[in-house]
């Protein structure tokens, strides 16, 4: 009990630092101008679109809402707003008092021109503080041949340096040698546990639905928190508030529909997206009798609604839900759910406050039979709510803070499972747990001087195993690859704190120009992770349970440093490339031991190990933007290993997503408006493995036995692909003739209702076969290695996209 | 769990494809192989000693010679194994061995070095009867085939750790899906099986898929080995390391790591001295029954 208030006490301190900010941010500086910047064309808010000055004196860039601020002195200005693909828009202001000015950018009609930029480039990657950051928009990740023609949002962040997957049908993703689990993935600020469709084939998000794309791999703002190596940010559009559209594709293997519309024009807008699979449908006649009742097909379904209630209010809300479905005899489906309510408030020119709340559900389901005819039936879920307020305050045109908090609950369901036979029901239920993460940030982007920026933060987290539970005390192990000696059990209340944690995480980043075209910049950056992946197989399945921290599991910790060369060249500045190393120190990792039962037990504290893990490399990219041929190469070399109790002997071995070289080509070319070829070329090394040295027979069953107890001892063999796709754009406007002023009638060119491309692609296109795996089996007296490949052909198809 | 996701990924079937690859074998020394499980069944009691082989090499594993192996129980009696052929089978065929609720210890002794192990008999429960189901060719199952059912009731109290062994025609199912382990009569220790009739799957086997299914005639028997923790580990390991095969169930397998031993090797021995395998002692229970055209009756459950 005592414990309890003691929590609440330091919960609400917490708090109270940061309502004691708030203050403190309400005196007025000078003259700032604000306001929001949109696409003329459906008014969707355009995040980190720049605003500056033409004397590149003062600049800054819009918030994820289309928010910005910029404190400008007294007199006449020449003010540009920019964003890649739109036409620069000039104001020409007088700044007398503070300035309100809303504006909206119009498409560049011709796709292919130039981005000619007058002024300072200011949106050049070397001139930001961030680094190891991507930003990805929707237009860009269409253009990458996809497996099966479908633009994936997951599959095109993979090809970027520094992320990498242990192979097809592995799901989620790594970045700079973190597990799959440390990435924060979110979509509208709600966490996705589950990123993939399909075992990894394809990610949840429909492209169609979404807005913009960020990967940050290392100086993660103190904004963000809760995992250890990476923030997919990933942001849905508002949905078209100027007229009503639609856009959609039917490809080989599933439909997308979206569409959105105005609820009142310029204030309000919703948009709907949905997909689903039909696999199933046109399998069904060549099935077998075995296969007949087969299903496995996917859907998700996007939703938001946005209304903005006045020149200071806004709300969003928005919704995902998608799941994957396979009967086979048995069925299995699992899927995600969130839900996020946003509330946008401007107090004033300077301050600004978006507070979200969210819920995030991921479960899965596994049943044969039912309660009469005997059977099993198996659920895993874990949820979160939470609340999150977040402020950024531009004290002036040299400090914009950034500060909030977050208060997370977590409803773990590890496995609810029944067992039915002769009319009774056995329960193999795992019980529930619950935790509550709580954090508070505070954070500064200050321009030093020019050239210099820096962006220094601190986020403390504090972590509290709620009751109601069991907590396990244990022992040792009896032998290293035992179950640890379970030695007594406490049962603990509802709201009871069975253990608390707290960290500090210092964030900080800096950038210094070393000429008119290139900068430095280093960063270093704690996190702590609360939530962990219990998955001890070869790629994480839809099965793995998350685990709470408990008494037991610790929070794991990580610290990166990364340093940089940012430089552009060409013409125009349009070649971008980036040399980043980081090294990344890794704490409480876990480990399993061989025989670790790690589904449906509560026990299963007592099968985990504790060790650390250490990665680093160096990537390269090279990237171009725009012109005609756009693309990027990256390269990434690195190493990533793991040392946890007795696995290995005790010693450092390589993770099983070690990929030492990975190298990617992603080349888009487009001839005219009507045609473009697009190409990528995937290398990596392989992925390892562990191999047998020696083998013996007990009880006539063989047994494989590495003599030196190494672990991934070998590698697959190395992974390479290339894929191809071909795009014919229908013509997007035509000649219509129309009755002029003077009633003649006169030609006029007006956009199309209606246009479609086809695309037309090739996935492994020179039927590479790529190990998932190597095994090893016995014919005819011969001990053979088998190369598993997930995908060993080339996969053809063809996918009409429209838009109306 | 493999056999679960056999059917999910059909779409890639199409794509997915196996090919035998060269790999560059890694070497590792042999070393002592010991297959020790005992029992008190009245029939020779045998422990075989051999040496590990490499992994990629198609011979069968040498034998071993050791100097003398002989078993100690807790009453100081002591059975000496002999292998007259000197081909690495000791046997003991004087007397019933193994008695419930004694301590047993294997001692080997080659060169100058000695091995040693231990293990517990634990006891074990009545089968009381066997049911059988015809199931028709299906999933996961070529041809129609009988199920079989095993009608036990774990004893009461501790936990308890049975390995629960099928032969057909008074042959041993040791096929590695044929592994059949259990706590209480259920999966682990949190089945909460205590006192209860054995579940199935663990009570019952399926899918008999070998080159021929059970038919009608056949004559079919489960035996129930108690066995100690560690030896529930210990399968629990073999069955792990099994699932490594290939096809999707590959995505689903897990590291592999070494099989435990209990086989204690001496403390100056080098690595290529030091001993792999197992020692277990068992009380076993056993029903056969020759399977013949019951209508209507069937197994607890519905294996359709």
């Amino acid at each position: 009990m005592i414990k309890k208030v003691m929590m609440l006490k330091h919960t609400y301190k917490i708090w109270l630092v940061g309502l004691f900010l708030l203050p403190l941010t309400i005196i007025a500086q000078n003259y700032t101008v604000s306001g929001t910047v949109k696409d003329g064309a459906n008014g969707e808010t355009m995040i980190s679109a720049m605003v500056y000055t033409a004397d590149g004196n003062y600049g800054t860039a819009t918030n994820v809402y289309g928010y910005y601020a910029l404190e400008l002195p007294l007199g006449k200005h020449t003010l540009l707003f920019n964003y890649s693909g739109f036409k620069t828009l000039t104001k020409e202001i007088e700044v007398q008092g503070n300035l309100k000015l809303n504006v909206e950018l119009q498409p560049q009609s011709e796709q292919i021109d130039v981005v000619v930029v007058k002024g300072k480039r200011a949106t050049d990657n070397f001139k930001k503080v961030e680094m190891s950051t991507i930003e990805l928009d929707v237009k860009k990740i269409e253009k990458i041949p996809a497996l099966l023609g479908e633009a994936d949002v997951v599959k095109s962040v993979q090809l970027m340096p520094g992320v990498s997957t242990v192979g097809e049908g592995a799901t989620g993703f790594n970045v700079r040698g973190g597990g799959v689990d440390q990435n924060l993935i979110l979509l509208d600020e709600a966490p996705v546990f589950n990123s993939s469709h399909l075992f990894g084939f394809f990610s949840v998000f429909n492209p169609d639905a979404v807005k913009n794309v960020k990967l940050i791999k290392g100086g993660i703002p103190a904004e963000y928190g809760g995992r250890l190596s990476s923030v997919l940010d990933i942001r849905m559009k508002e949905g078209n508030s100027k007229k009503f559209s639609g856009q959609g594709g039917i490809g080989a293997l599933f439909s997308r529909l979206s569409i959105e519309a105005p609820i009142i024009k310029d204030k309000a807008s919703f948009i709907v997206a949905g997909r689903r699979s039909y696999a199933d449908v046109l399998a069904k006649p060549f099935l077998s009798d075995d296969f007949s009742d087969s299903k496995f097909y996917f859907y998700d379904l996007t939703a938001k609604v946005h209304y903005d209630i006045n020149e200071k209010n806004n709300v969003y809300l928005s919704g995902y839900f998608g799941r994957d479905v396979f009967y086979s005899g048995f069925g299995f489906d699992w899927g995600n759910q969130t839900a996020t309510a946003r509330w946008n408030h401007i107090f004033n020119d300077k301050l600004f406050l978006n507070t979200t709340a969210y819920f995030s559900n991921y479960d899965f389901r596994i049943g044969v039979g039912d309660e009469e005819s005997g059977g099993f039936q198996w659920l895993g879920q874990i949820r979160n709510y939470s609340l999150k307020p977040s402020f950024s305050y531009f004290l002036n045109n040299k400090n914009t803070l950034q500060f909030g908090g977050q208060s997370i609950l977590y409803d773990f369901k590890p496995g609810e499972s029944e067992f039915y036979q002769n009319d009774t029901t056995f329960d193999f239920s795992q019980k529930p747990l619950y935790g509550l993460e709580n954090a508070i940030y505070l954070g500064n982007e200050q321009k030093v001087k020019k050239g210099i920026i820096l962006k220094y933060g601190v986020r403390v987290s504090s972590y509290y195993y709620l009751g109601p539970s069991k907590e396990y005390i244990y022992g040792d192990r009896p032998d290293a690859n035992s179950s640890k000696e379970l030695l007594e059990i406490r049962d603990h209340k509802n709201g009871a704190i069975i253990e608390d944690y707290y960290n500090l995480e210092p964030r900080f980043s800096a950038k210094f120009d070393v000429d008119s075209v290139s900068s430095v910049k280093f960063s270093y950056n704690r996190m702590s992770q609360y939530i962990h992946l219990m998955s001890n197989t070869a790629a994480a399945t839809p099965l793995d349970f998350y685990s709470p921290t408990t008494n037991n599991v610790k929070p794991q910790l990580a610290d990166q440093i990364a340093a940089g060369y940012f430089r552009n060249f060409g013409k125009n500045l349009g070649w971008e490339t980036s040399l980043e190393g980081y090294y990344k120190d890794l704490q409480n990792q876990i480990g399993y031991i061989p025989t670790a039962e790690l589904q449906l037990n509560d026990f299963y504290e007592g099968d985990l190990y504790s060790g650390d893990g250490r990665a680093y490399g160096a990537e390269l990219l090279v990237r171009r933007n725009s012109g005609k041929l756009t693309g990027w190469v990256s390269l990434t070399v690195s190493k990533t290993q793991i040392k946890v109790d007795s696995v290995n002997n005790g010693n450092y071995y390589n993770a099983r997503f070690d990929k030492p070289v990975v190298g990617n080509l992603v080349l888009n070319y487009e001839f005219n408006k009507r045609f473009e070829v697009s190409a990528n070329f995937v290398y990596n090394t392989g992925a390892p493995f562990t191999t047998s040295t020696t083998n013996y027979a007990i009880q006539n069953i063989g047994i494989s036995h590495n003599y030196s107890n190494v672990r991934n001892n070998a590698r697959v063999p190395d992974y390479h692909r290339l894929d191809l796709s071909f795009t014919i754009h229908g013509k997007k406007e035509k000649v219509r003739k129309v009755k002029g002023e003077d009633g003649q009638k006169v030609e006029k060119t007006v956009k199309k209702l209606w246009s479609g491309d086809w695309v037309f692609s090739a996935y492994n296109a020179y039927a590479r076969r790529n190990a998932f795996t190597v095994y090893f089996k016995n014919e005819d007296g011969e001990t053979q290695a088998v190369r598993y490949s997930i995908i060993g052909s080339v996969v053809p198809s063809i996918t009409y996209n429209f838009k109306f | 769990m493999k056999k679960l996701f056999l059917g999910i990924l059909v779409l890639f079937v199409f794509y997915s494809c196996e090919d035998v690859i060269t790999v560059e074998p890694e070497l590792g020394k042999t070393q002592l192989s010991v297959d020790a499980f005992l029992n008190n069944k009245n029939e020779p009691q045998v422990i075989y000693l051999k040496k590990t082989k490499q992994f990629f090499e198609d011979v069968a594993q040498e034998v071993f010679v050791a100097d003398s192996v002989y078993v100690r129980d807790s009453r100081d009696s002591i059975y000496v194994f002999e292998s007259p052929l000197n081909d690495g089978v000791y046997s003991w065929d004087d007397s019933v061995m193994v008695s419930e609720g004694r301590t047993y210890e294997l001692v080997i002794k080659a060169d100058s070095f000695t091995y040693t192990a231990t293990s517990y008999a634990n006891s074990v429960p009545q089968i009381d009867s066997l049911n059988w189901q015809y199931v028709p060719a299906g999933l996961g199952q070529e041809n129609g085939s009988y199920a079989i059912e095993l009608v036990a009731r774990d004893l009461a109290g501790q936990f308890d750790y049975y390995w629960i062994r099928f032969l057909k025609n008074g042959v041993y199912d040791t096929r590695l899906a044929g592994l059949n382990i259990s706590v209480d009569g259920t999966f682990s220790e949190t089945g909460q099986g205590d006192g209860k009739l054995f579940i199935p799957p663990i009570s019952t086997l399926v899918a008999y898929n070998v080159e021929d299914s059970i038919k009608l005639g056949d004559e079919v028997a489960y035996e129930i080995w108690s066995i100690s923790p560690q030896t529930f580990s210990f399968w629990q390991e073999v069955s792990n390391q099994a699932i490594q095969g290939g096809g999707i169930g590959a995505l689903f397998a897990t590291p592999t790591s070494n099989i435990r031993t209990n086989i204690t090797s001496p403390s100056n021995a080098e690595l290529e001295d030091n001993a792999v395998g197992w020692f277990s002692t068992s009380v076993v229970s056993s029903a056969s029954q020759v399977l013949y055209d019951k209508d209507g009756e069937k197994l607890s459950f519905d294996p359709n």
